[in-house]
């Protein structure tokens, strides 16, 4: 199996313990909780959970772009092997707007955003803003800018670049937009591509498009993809490996055909129901999960999900924070329901 | 690649852009000057039947507070003087016929008629007091847009610092003063400090003399007061309006992504929101030019300013009517025009805009 390889190799990016902390009026809000995952060269993680969960939080502290009412601890170390000072170094140890973090976004980490619309600023042209990464990053000449951006406009399937180049956002349409957000980020060949969200605010016809698109570059640039997203389809389709975040905590995390074949952990589970099947039967209603998520504010030790469980245990899942268990090598969950079978890592 | 050498491409690079730019909307940009300068022409000849309508409205004319005025004084004035005098000056006649004659002049010798209390064409008096007008309105404008925006930016960037509190408490205490008083207050601290009040727009020994380097520094001198008191309510309430925008814009995704691919702060602040922050105080141009001119009057009378507020204020009071509606004629033009200025700047700003009028 292609993951058993990488687990023998160094990880690109591996997140230890990230643990992402607001202040409110109303106290401190722990929006990410102790939460850990690995990014491997050419592989796909998805971050999977509903609105809030903190996915956005997390992949966003990768490159120190939260806001700054966010207090983020813990590690992010980033291991390239292109260039001394990027082996083994700790993200968050750098300076949130620093230089050396700046050199990092847009180069060797880049990201695309949900929605492509505000997400390019409507006063500049696209070729405007797609130079502005490239100048940073790769080359001062303005020219030698402007080839490599509509080199990069021609890989993601936008004909007509040149009269594209001095477009406007709002002259593209939204599929044509996210295919320019796609050529900005990947136009400093980066060795990571978060993707936040990529595909949401899109056609589905548009989104198919999108995400193949994403598969292609890949395979032609062979970066890592963090894909953050909530829709179990284009997990499916996109990753290698799954985590599966909530409320602050990744509560599961396997390879992508384990988790749909054997979920474990009963939101998990609760995820996979709520999805259309085909071949599931007309009349058949589709499971939703009951409850809403409740916020975490001067939460006491249980687990999140114990008010929406099927199977909770009371007087266990409300009384102590749950640790992580290993069902096997690549396969792990946070649930008291299966904290027995093998020896829980806790912490 | 050397500094030197990016010194010289710097200017090609612009003017490249600025080609490229005109080419693509130069054309739909001229058409739609011409259109809106077209527009202006039957909303001026509303506005001039609505002014001149106005003039008329209150009680009396010229004569009878000019009458009043004789009286006061001692000498009474008989009916058939004062009937004499109307006809004479054209009163007697009904009201259209004097707003056409009035018209007809304006648009066929440029006379915006007779100023009675002046003795001398509306032109003239006009001409006395629009240079200086000009130049503390002017001097105004720039001193609220110059101060409004770098504050505004500040504040919104350091949203609940020290240095926002004191300046939004600075600006709501602007806005609630009111003129006058500030301009005595500003007139006796220049008066205990430097021991002048700094009355008028320039110290006895300027007001004839020739313009000259000494007289343009005394002007300069009597205008920080004006600019300050006429410009600090409209400076505050840019300031909000600024601060506002900022905030907005300040949260936009455009801003994250700038940030994703590595833009410095500085850079992105003044490249993404502070320019699309600037739309709404652009669009506010057109009114904020005639509000100048015309906020200034009170200030003008406390502070003895020899610009256009003042004999307005005056033409009103003695119904002096072909003055006062040249004025407000003029006025209302002044909102037109800046409207149209706005306009403009607007489409120049904003992509978006532009291409509605291109599609248009």
């Amino acid at each position: 199996m292609t993951t058993q390889a990488a687990q023998k190799e160094q990880p690109l990016l591996s997140v230890q313990n990230l643990s992402i902390k607001i202040k409110m009026d109303n106290g401190t809000m722990n929006a990410v909780d102790g939460v850990d995952f690995e990014i491997y060269k050419g592989k796909t993680l998805g971050l999977v959970g509903e609105s809030g969960c903190g996915k956005s939080l997390t992949s966003r502290s990768i490159i120190s772009i939260n806001p700054k009412e966010c207090e983020t601890t813990g590690e992010i170390v980033y291991n390239s092997d292109s260039e001394a000072w990027l082996n083994q170094l700790n993200l968050l140890s750098l300076k949130p707007a620093g230089k050396q973090i700046r050199s990092i976004r847009g180069r060797k980490i880049a990201m695309i955003f949900q929605e492509p619309m505000t997400a390019f600023s409507p006063m500049y042209t696209i070729g405007n803003q797609m130079m502005e990464a490239i100048r940073i990053h790769r080359t001062r000449n303005k020219k030698e800018a402007k080839k490599i951006a509509l080199e990069m406009l021609a890989k993601v399937g936008i004909s007509d670049q040149e009269k594209r180049f001095d477009q406007y956002p709002h002259e593209f349409s939204g599929g044509m937009r996210q295919r320019a957000m796609i050529s900005m980020a990947l136009s400093c060949n980066p060795e990571i591509l978060i993707a936040d969200e990529p595909t949401t605010a899109l056609d589905v016809t548009i989104q198919a498009q999108v995400l193949e698109l994403m598969k292609k570059l890949q395979s032609e640039f062979g970066m890592a993809i963090l894909l953050v997203t909530h829709d179990l389809g284009i997990i499916a389709q996109m990753c290698d490996e799954v985590a599966v975040m909530y409320l602050g905590k990744i509560v599961e995390q396997a390879p992508v055909k384990e988790i749909f074949a054997n979920p474990k952990h009963p939101y998990t589970k609760g995820l996979m129901k709520s999805m259309p099947r085909l071949g599931g039967g007309k009349t058949k209603r589709l499971d939703s999960i009951e409850g809403s998520v409740p916020i975490p504010i001067d939460m006491p030790p249980m687990c999140g999900f114990y008010d929406r469980c099927k199977d909770r245990i009371e007087g266990v899942c409300n009384m102590n924070t749950v640790p992580k268990t290993r069902i096997s090598d690549q396969h792990s969950v946070r649930c008291f329901l299966y904290s027995d079978q093998r020896e829980g890592e806790s912490q | 690649m050397t500094a030197a050498m990016a010194g010289k491409q710097l200017p090609r690079h612009c003017r490249n852009k600025i080609q490229l730019v005109a080419e693509r909307n130069g054309y739909e940009m001229l058409q739609y000057i011409i259109r809106r300068i077209l527009l202006v022409i039957p909303v001026v000849i509303f506005i001039s039947f609505v002014v001149f309508y106005i003039i008329q409205l209150p009680p009396g004319d010229y004569v009878s507070s000019y009458s009043a005025k004789m009286s006061a004084a001692g000498d009474v004035m008989t009916q058939a003087e004062m009937d004499d005098m109307r006809s004479n000056l054209g009163l007697d006649r009904p009201v259209y016929e004097q707003y056409f004659v009035w018209v007809k002049k304006i648009v066929l010798h440029g006379d915006f008629g007779f100023s009675f209390n002046y003795n001398k064409p509306v032109l003239a008096v006009v001409k006395q007091y629009m240079g200086l007008t000009l130049v503390v309105s002017l001097v105004t404008m720039v001193f609220q847009y110059l101060i409004a925006i770098p504050v505004g930016i500040y504040t919104a960037v350091k949203q609940y610092s020290a240095g926002d509190y004191f300046f939004s408490g600075l600006s709501f205490i602007g806005m609630a003063t009111p003129n006058f008083l500030l301009a005595i207050i500003l007139m006796f601290l220049s008066y205990t400090w430097f021991g002048d009040p700094l009355l008028g727009l320039f110290s006895n020994e300027y007001v004839n003399a020739p313009w000259s380097m000494d007289k343009v520094v005394d002007l300069a001198k009597h205008l920080v007061i004006p600019v300050i008191v006429i410009g600090l309510a409209s400076t505050a309430d840019l300031i909000r309006v600024m601060r506002g925008q900022m905030l907005d814009e300040l949260n936009k995704p455009n801003v994250v992504t700038a940030r994703a691919k590595g833009v410095s702060e500085t850079k992105i602040l003044l490249k993404y929101p502070t320019r699309a922050a600037l739309n709404p105080i652009v669009s506010t141009f057109g009114w904020s030019l005639s509000s100048v001119f015309t906020g200034s009057t009170i200030t003008a009378i406390v502070l003895n300013l020899p610009i256009q507020g003042p004999v307005m204020y005056n033409a009103l009071l003695g119904q002096d009517m072909y003055l006062a509606g040249s004025w407000l004629l003029f006025m209302a033009l002044l909102t037109v025009l800046g409207t149209l200025i706005s306009d403009i700047l607007l489409a120049w700003l904003d992509p978006k805009i532009r291409t509605e009028f291109r599609g248009n």
